[in-house]
């Protein structure tokens, strides 16, 4: 069949580019494939892995949510901001929290799922396209981050806000560990709940949903909020491998995410893909990056081919799609 | 053989042929200048294509046409409009984010100084056809602000400013309350006394005798005949219509009566109401009962269906399951209650097309297919297979995209869907449409199946022969309203279609 024959072509693509991508880098740095330079990477993925675990839920639904770095930005100033509360009554450079850590990561990833929230009635309730909508709170969130922080980075977190960022089990790292079984969680989440057996109905049609009796709009909201938890994830994880909250962080991640998610093979046109093949782009686009600093290439200019790798993600995405990939985007 | 002498167009012997359906047969029509000539038929006569074809649209496959006496061959509607014939469809093609003058004047804008377009002449000569026929409209207000008939008066200023001879109106009044109907037939009105030619298309035997001169009735892609409408009633007008006489006084309604004599109802539908859309409607359904829905397009079969499920809002009324009053939001809590649809588009409202047969069929049962927590895909597997089968299901296997499925299998598993689940109400909206014979029967069957069973079901289909074939009663809907409910004996395929012409609407 043409499909079919599309399909294993797109798939084996992709293990194609992975295999090209660790042959180079391992020409490039010796001991690239090393076992622990393997693990390190899979620490520095994970960060981008959060959210597209997140951003994976939200185009399953056939959305885009473009406000995840700015909600991980600010997540990781808020942190903190709680650690460091005594700023606020004159005692400088002290760690002073208002609780215990655990309960102040339980409230950024509260305020990560609220914002997401927001998004999902935002799009549902005003109808707001869902580009416009996050693009919204894009803007909102980052501006909310340097405005509670003044601007300023928050130097030195406790030791268990590190430990998210930076800690080690034996040889692995913690926040690698956490990546994992966040997939594995989330693509059980999707294969063996009525969650996600409706999340991708929706995705695909929200009409034939609506008629089937599931109600769009409440997986439209989830997502969203799935999105913002994720996110918040990803911030809290963040200051703690750079030991600080700034506002400046992960800027333009967002693009990045949404590159991983559609290289991993999740349809734009929404309830086709999932979060295992989302691990995929998210190396994939990890190690280009990896490349393009090894090869001494600034940031800026890196930008650049990233968005030429994003565009033929794209390309390659939408052939043999009816509808074109960007036609619900 | 005619009053005004020279016909200004006229068509013979015009033929369409599509694979496997002959659209149209040798039709005759002819316009007059100065004339009204209404065009009357039921769904599928050939009404649509006769007129495409004079507009350009569609080319004929045999036939001729003469603008004025001289024989023209249409390439294009852009090509029928510059020989002076103008369409003026239901759907009007309109670009809402343009002004009134822009949408009048597109791809011929008057231009000015340095080719630039001219608004301020543009808005002059919009204006000045606008005046012509009275209408009280801005030109440089956008078209998508105005509503519909506002907008039907600018087409017909669009059509006056192409210097149009022959004006085509498609059934004007589908969109028009009456009071705009009224102003739109003293436009026409004063267009046929410029010597303008009027073709008006409409099943509404009320506008054929205030408006037309003459009337062409269509069947089947057939001419049945051209009368001048001062010879003829309404009586001869409907036999022509429906291929037979009937009796306008002997259609009973005997819908009320019949309901009445039966054992406690299923479904109780009270004066439920959509504005522009539904008016008033009152059903009852019995246990094991089919209850046909017959009806022309628009006549808000489609939105019945859709209410009665809580896809759409209805402004008034009530329903009630085997006594007790529903409260229907959305189809979830029609579903809950035991109400489901099968609806009219298929492919776009029924399935899942890129999903597998096992998950269309399982999607809304998947909460009984747990097993614990998590989905149980043997379970799953098991409950698929068997409507599957049950159903004959032709499909290589289980995981088969639907898409690859025949429509009759593809309306099969919209049925498998609601078969597991303890429903009492199904409604199927033209269950057999666009599905070959064979797979058309074996729906049917399963629908009388699900009746015996003692479910109660209501099918809405635009073929007679289907419902008279399965249905109980038959309610006939014409203009949001139901017209008449009859019981199989005393319906007729004369009588539907009279009732859904609205003849016998007072």
């Amino acid at each position: 069949m043409k499909t079919g024959w599309r399909f294993s072509f797109m798939s084996l693509s992709r293990y194609l580019a992975l295999v090209i991508l660790f042959a180079v880098a391992s020409l490039m740095a010796p001991g690239f494939l090393s076992l622990q330079n393997v693990l390190n990477l899979l620490r520095s993925f994970s960060f981008l892995g959060f959210i597209s675990i997140g951003m994976t839920f939200v185009i399953l639904s056939a959305g885009i949510d473009l406000s995840v770095a700015s909600i991980l930005a600010f997540s990781g100033v808020v942190l903190g901001l709680f650690q460091h509360w005594g700023i606020y009554l004159g005692h400088v450079d002290q760690l002073s929290l208002i609780y215990p850590t655990p309960f102040i990561f339980l409230t950024v990833l509260a305020i990560g799922v609220l914002l997401g929230l927001v998004n999902g009635l935002v799009i549902t309730k005003l109808k707001i396209v869902d580009f416009a909508a996050t693009l919204g709170m894009m803007v909102f969130a980052r501006g909310l981050a340097f405005a509670i922080s003044g601007g300023r980075t928050i130097f030195n977190l406790d030791p268990m806000a590190l430990f998210m960022g930076r800690g080690m089990v034996g040889n692995i790292p913690f926040v690698a560990i956490l990546w994992v079984a966040a997939i594995v969680i989330c693509s059980v989440l999707l294969r063996y709940t009525v969650f996600g057996k409706n999340l991708y109905a929706c995705g695909e049609n929200p009409e034939a949903a609506r008629l089937s009796g599931i109600d769009p709009v409440f997986y439209k909201i989830a997502v969203y909020s799935i999105s913002g938890f994720f996110a918040a994830l990803a911030g809290i994880c963040m200051a703690g491998r750079l030991n600080l909250g700034e506002p400046r962080v992960a800027q333009g991640w967002e693009l990045d995410a949404i590159a991983a998610v559609v290289i991993g093979g999740t349809s734009f046109a929404g309830g086709r893909g999932g979060v295992v093949q989302t691990i995929l782009g998210v190396v994939i686009i990890g190690l280009i990056r990896n490349i393009l600093s090894l090869l001494g290439i600034q940031p800026d200019p890196q930008e650049m081919i990233m968005g030429g790798v994003l565009l033929l993600a794209v390309i390659l995405g939408s052939l043999g799609t009816r509808k074109g990939s960007l036609a619900h985007a | 053989m005619n009053e005004a002498g020279v016909a200004l167009l006229e068509a013979r012997g015009i033929t369409k042929i599509y694979p496997g359906v002959v659209a149209l047969d040798g039709v005759d029509f002819e316009v007059n200048a100065g004339e009204v000539h209404c065009l009357a038929g039921e769904n599928g006569a050939g009404k649509s294509t006769l007129i495409e074809i004079l507009g350009g649209s569609y080319a004929k496959d045999a036939g001729t046409i003469r603008l004025a006496g001289r024989e023209v061959e249409f390439a294009s509607p852009r090509h029928a409009q510059e020989q002076g014939i103008a369409v003026l469809h239901q759907e009007l093609p309109i670009l809402p984010h343009l002004s009134v003058a822009e949408n009048i004047f597109l791809g011929r804008q008057p231009r000015g100084g340095a080719r630039a377009i001219s608004y301020g002449e543009m808005n002059r000569q919009a204006r000045r056809w606008l005046e012509m026929i009275q209408a009280d409209v801005e030109p440089r207000a956008l078209l998508g602000d105005l509503p519909i008939s506002r907008q039907q008066l600018v087409s017909i200023a669009k059509a006056l400013s192409l210097e149009a001879r022959v004006i085509i109106f498609d059934e004007p009044s589908a969109v028009l309350t009456s009071s705009e109907l009224k102003r739109l037939f003293q436009i026409i009105a004063s267009l046929k006394s410029e010597g303008r030619g009027i073709v008006y298309i409409s099943h509404r035997l009320e506008e054929i005798f205030e408006i037309g001169d003459r009337v062409t009735v269509l069947r089947n892609g057939k001419l049945v005949g051209t009368e001048s409408i001062g010879k003829i009633d309404r009586a001869t007008l409907i036999k022509m219509l429906v291929g037979r006489e009937i009796d306008e006084s002997e259609a009973a309604t005997a819908g009320d009566t019949a309901t009445r004599e039966a054992p406690a109802p299923v479904l109780e539908v009270r004066g439920l109401s959509r504005r522009g859309v539904l008016a008033d409607i009152n059903l009852t359904l019995h246990k094991g009962e089919i209850l046909g829905v017959y009806g022309l397009v628009g006549a808000g079969r489609t939105e019945l269906a859709r209410a009665l499920i809580g896809a759409d809002r209805v402004d008034a009324g009530e329903i009630l399951l085997e006594g007790r009053k529903l409260n229907i939001a959305s189809p979830r809590d029609a579903i809950r209650n035991g109400l489901c649809l099968a609806p009219e588009d298929r492919k776009t409202q029924g399935v899942f097309l890129e999903k597998s047969v096992q998950d269309n069929i399982s999607l809304p049962s998947l909460k009984s297919l747990k097993g614990g927590l998590f989905l149980n895909y043997g379970k799953i597997a098991r409950y698929a297979a068997d409507f599957v089968s049950k159903l004959r299901i032709a499909t290589p296997h289980l995981q088969q995209h639907v898409k690859y499925l025949s429509g009759g299998n593809q309306q099969k598993v919209v049925l498998a869907k609601w078969l597991g689940m303890k429903l009492k109400v199904f409604i199927f909206d033209e269950p057999t449409r666009g599905i070959d014979v064979g797979a058309k029967e074996e729906i049917r069957g399963l629908i009388k199946t699900l009746a015996r069973e003692g479910k109660s079901i209501i099918m809405i289909s635009s073929e007679i022969p289907e419902i008279l074939g399965i249905s109980d009663r038959v309610a006939v809907m014409h203009e949001g309203r139901i017209e008449a409910v009859l019981p199989r004996r005393e319906a007729t395929r004369e009588r539907l279609m009279a009732y859904s012409m609205g003849a016998k609407s007072e």
